[in-house]
């Protein structure tokens, strides 16, 4: 970015707006309208918002790196844009094991399906099932954090 | 002022803390609009914090990406987080209240906000929030609320709504 204003140097201060008010009342009012109820018909936006954000590339993929798998599966059909980030296998594998904290996923899945969960049921254990072992214990025994539903 | 305040000549000086906290700088958004804020608030945002160091600035720092309202939010934010005696309860509570009222375009607006100005918190939070809304939520709404138009080929579309028939059905309504 450019960083010296010389222009807007040049020029007279203008009268300053020291953050104005008939902006940050509706903020103001918009917060105790919150902890009250969240209206949803209640709006601040400016009308020409675009969603910039989500065309940013560097901010797209912060957003994706945060959703959890299935989500993310979702992101990968939503656009181009969207499929080639959410696509990415770095980040598909770190989103399927991060409730697991497993080390590696080795191999390629060989539908889409595959991304809709990672519940246990999608890993194999070299693993004698015993009398008594549920899938809390197994979890238990490999070290496995996360949600565990039986 | 106590005696250790004045400089060699006899005169008052402001110590040195206090008189980086009261000076102003000036903001000026993209469509223009300026607003003064203290440098300690605005020394939380490591990009404002580098030019203000690199003494470019000039005490008005045109931030051409960011539009006025967005500004004002920015700004709000940084004056609380800079604000003195505010417990991390305190301003917890206040980010929840700050991004709890925002509309999903609002946010998306404040994400590319703090990651243009570097504000790690505010921009990890709100990041946060737009994800929370997109949970459990399927294609179709993510498009419309995104306002995105899918730009594949109709082969390509039928493709992955093959591959991944599941992510059209949305696990929470689509009504919201």
């Amino acid at each position: 970015m450019g960083c010296c204003g010389d222009v807007d140097d040049e020029a007279p201060p203008s009268p300053l707006v020291s953050p104005p008010s008939d902006l940050l009342e509706p903020l103001n009012s918009l917060r105790r309208q919150a902890s009250l109820s969240s209206g949803p018909d209640f709006t601040i936006s400016p009308i020409n918002s675009n969603f910039s954000a989500l065309l940013c590339k560097d901010t797209l993929r912060s957003i994706l790196e945060k959703l959890a798998l299935a989500d993310l599966a979702r992101a990968a059909c939503v656009c181009r844009l969207w499929r080639s980030l959410a696509s990415d296998r770095e980040m598909q594998i770190r989103a399927f094991m991060s409730p697991w904290k497993l080390r590696d996923v080795i191999g390629n899945p060989s539908s889409g399906s595959f991304w809709r969960d990672n519940s246990l049921s999608k890993f194999a254990f070299p693993h004698r099932v015993c009398r008594g072992d549920s899938i809390a214990s197994l979890a238990v025994k490999y070290s496995v954090s996360g949600e565990v539903t039986c | 002022m106590a005696p250790k305040n004045k400089n060699p000549n006899g005169e008052n000086v402001v110590p040195e803390v206090q008189q980086k906290k009261t000076q102003a700088l000036i903001l000026k958004s993209s469509d223009g609009e300026e607003f003064s804020i203290s440098k300690s608030a605005a020394g939380l945002s490591v990009a404002i914090k580098n030019m203000m160091e690199d003494d470019c600035a000039g005490g008005v720092i045109p931030l051409p990406l960011v539009d006025g309202g967005t500004l004002a939010r920015v700004i709000t934010y940084l004056n609380k987080h800079a604000e003195d005696g505010a417990s991390d309860e305190d301003k917890r509570k206040f980010d929840e209240e700050f991004l709890s009222g925002m509309e999903v375009d609002v946010l998306c607006d404040v994400a590319l906000a703090g990651n243009y100005l570097d504000i790690r918190g505010l921009f990890h939070d709100v990041c946060q929030r737009i994800v929370n809304g997109m949970k459990n939520k399927s294609v179709e709404w993510v498009r419309k609320t995104f306002r995105i138009e899918s730009d594949f080929t109709a082969e390509e579309e039928e493709q992955i709504k093959k591959e991944y028939a599941w992510a059209w059905e949305g696990v929470d309504s689509d009504a919201d």
